[in-house]
């Protein structure tokens, strides 16, 4: 229990603070463009190149209609993308951020809200290439706020997400490597390339699966103009099981972290 | 009211290496017992310091003298709130600005405009702080229009310069600092030290580990001389 105070504690702190993960955010994708000529546009550029050739080939290949598959998988593959660079990133994070750790004390928390809103900014640029799609396909419709309401569950999902494994990463140098291969694994047993109506039958893959239902809570408004309170419920509930479990092992490891290095 | 006071403190290092730092064995010893003992391996340890007190005031500033792997970074680290002790008591009161590490925050890539500025957020300013003192901070570095430029054109003079500016303009009541102003180049070593003395810095509470047992008697008041841990020997100087 003292741990998840302690772990709380620090979340707290690094809320009081926001030019250290919000202001810090803006500056780190500022940084990574530097000198580069298209800037953040190449995320979407980039998106925009495999969506199309990717969206193309497998609506072909599962002889689904293209204006029904070309919004599915954008928008699945561009959540999923969001999710991937967030956890791959949070193995390193303690370690690129390892002068400030050793230098003044810094709330934990705020490296990986600082990441997470890092990889939201990036987010926000593949994210326009999905405004022409949508518009030749589905339409837009009010219905997809909820859409915004979920990508800000999913954001704060995947802050307390990260926490549990960074420190894990930092630990145990293993896994990193065990993170890298889970997430190739996820991508194919999430349904981001194929449809769940393939599967014939609700099946485990889906109902335990907690990043299906990130990605369904986003996704599923646009394309079938639906609210999925099922999916909506349970990564609420993920919130609140992630926030537990990553108080807790920071709070258990907060003073042994300067020593892991 | 600002002050440090470390009663009794000892601190024990642990030293992961690669055997005790694997997966395998954490969940060897969290599965499987002997003879209904769980066995936990040991961490072996480096007693960093020994039984150290200190009791510092505003307008003390403490030099920390002594050898390599004597406990000097440990104990500024102690200070600084990063590592806890393992025994004893620390009780720090004010706001605390460290350098201990010269990259500290600095982003190669970066200006030294905008470096000042997230050097200056990790060490718990606004940015309307910042915005104030940077002017007097880009005139004590007095690099012209480098300041402009990525830190990474920047001579390892410069860099020093920039990164001690910062951290001792901003307003803290206690500054810590690491083997800082012996690897400047002489003019800068001379301003640095007077900034100092002079406590053109706000800190109340100066704390200097370094080498250099001259530099540490021209600017410090009270000096301890840490060996194995331990206190060896503590004078004051007036």
């Amino acid at each position: 229990m003292n741990e998840i105070i302690s772990g709380f504690n620090d979340f707290i702190k690094a809320l009081r603070r926001p030019d250290l993960w919000f202001y810090m955010a803006f500056f780190d994708v500022r940084m990574k463009y530097r000198r580069s000529y298209i800037g953040p546009w190449w995320e979407t550029i980039s998106s925009g190149l495999i969506i199309a050739t990717l969206g193309f080939l497998w609506s072909k290949i599962f002889v689904i209609d293209i204006t029904v598959y070309l919004p599915y998988f954008a928008v699945g593959f561009i959540i999923w993308s969001f999710i991937t660079s967030q956890v791959n990133e949070a193995c390193e994070i303690f370690y690129l951020h390892q002068n400030i750790i050793l230098n003044i004390k810094t709330p934990y928390h705020s490296l990986l809200l600082r990441l997470a809103f890092k990889n939201g900014l990036i987010l926000l640029h593949s994210l326009l290439i999905l405004i022409p799609i949508i518009i030749y396909t589905v339409g837009l419709k009010l219905i997809f706020l909820y859409s915004l309401l979920g990508l800000a569950i999913l954001l704060i999902n995947l802050v307390f997400l990260s926490v549990v494994v960074a420190i894990f990463c930092l630990r145990f140098n293993d896994t990193k490597f065990a993170v890298g291969n889970l997430m190739q694994v996820l991508f194919f047993i999430t349904p981001i390339v194929w449809m769940p109506s393939l599967l014939r039958g609700r099946s485990w893959v889906l109902d335990y699966n907690p990043i299906y239902h990130w990605i369904n809570m986003i996704r599923d408004p646009i394309i079938s103009y639906n609210v999925p309170y099922h999916s909506f419920f349970i990564s609420l509930a993920t919130i609140l099981v992630l926030a537990i479990v990553s108080f807790y092992f920071l709070g258990r490891v907060e003073r042994r972290i300067p020593f892991w290095y | 009211m600002t002050k440090v006071i470390l009663t009794n403190v000892t601190h024990n290092y642990p030293l992961y290496v690669a055997s005790n730092m694997s997966i395998r064995k954490a969940l060897i010893e969290l599965f499987i017992s002997n003879n209904g003992v769980k066995k936990k391996s040991t961490v072996n340890q480096i007693t960093a310091l020994d039984d150290v007190s200190l009791n510092l005031l505003p307008g003390d500033r403490l030099g920390v003298l002594g050898d390599n792997g004597a406990g000097k970074s440990t104990l500024l680290r102690v200070i600084a709130g990063i590592y806890k002790p393992t025994s004893g008591n620390v009780i720090v009161e004010g706001k605390i600005s460290s350098l201990l590490d010269i990259f500290f925050g600095i982003n190669m890539d970066a200006t030294g405009r905008e470096n000042i500025l997230i050097r200056g957020i990790l060490l718990g300013l606004s940015r309307d702080e910042i915005k104030k003192i940077s002017e007097k901070i880009i005139e004590f570095i007095d690099i012209d229009e480098f300041i402009d430029y990525p830190i990474k054109t920047y001579s390892t003079g410069m860099k020093m310069r920039i990164a001690f500016a910062i951290s001792v303009y901003i307003n803290a009541d206690i500054l810590i600092l690491d083997e800082w102003l012996s690897v400047g180049d002489k003019g800068f070593v001379q301003k640095a030290e007077k900034a100092l003395t002079d406590k053109i810095s706000s800190a109340q509470i100066v704390v200097y580990a370094s080498h250099s047992e001259e530099q540490i008697k021209r600017t410090c008041n009270k000096i301890i001389y840490l060996k194995k841990g331990r206190i060896s020997s503590f004078y004051e100087n007036s």
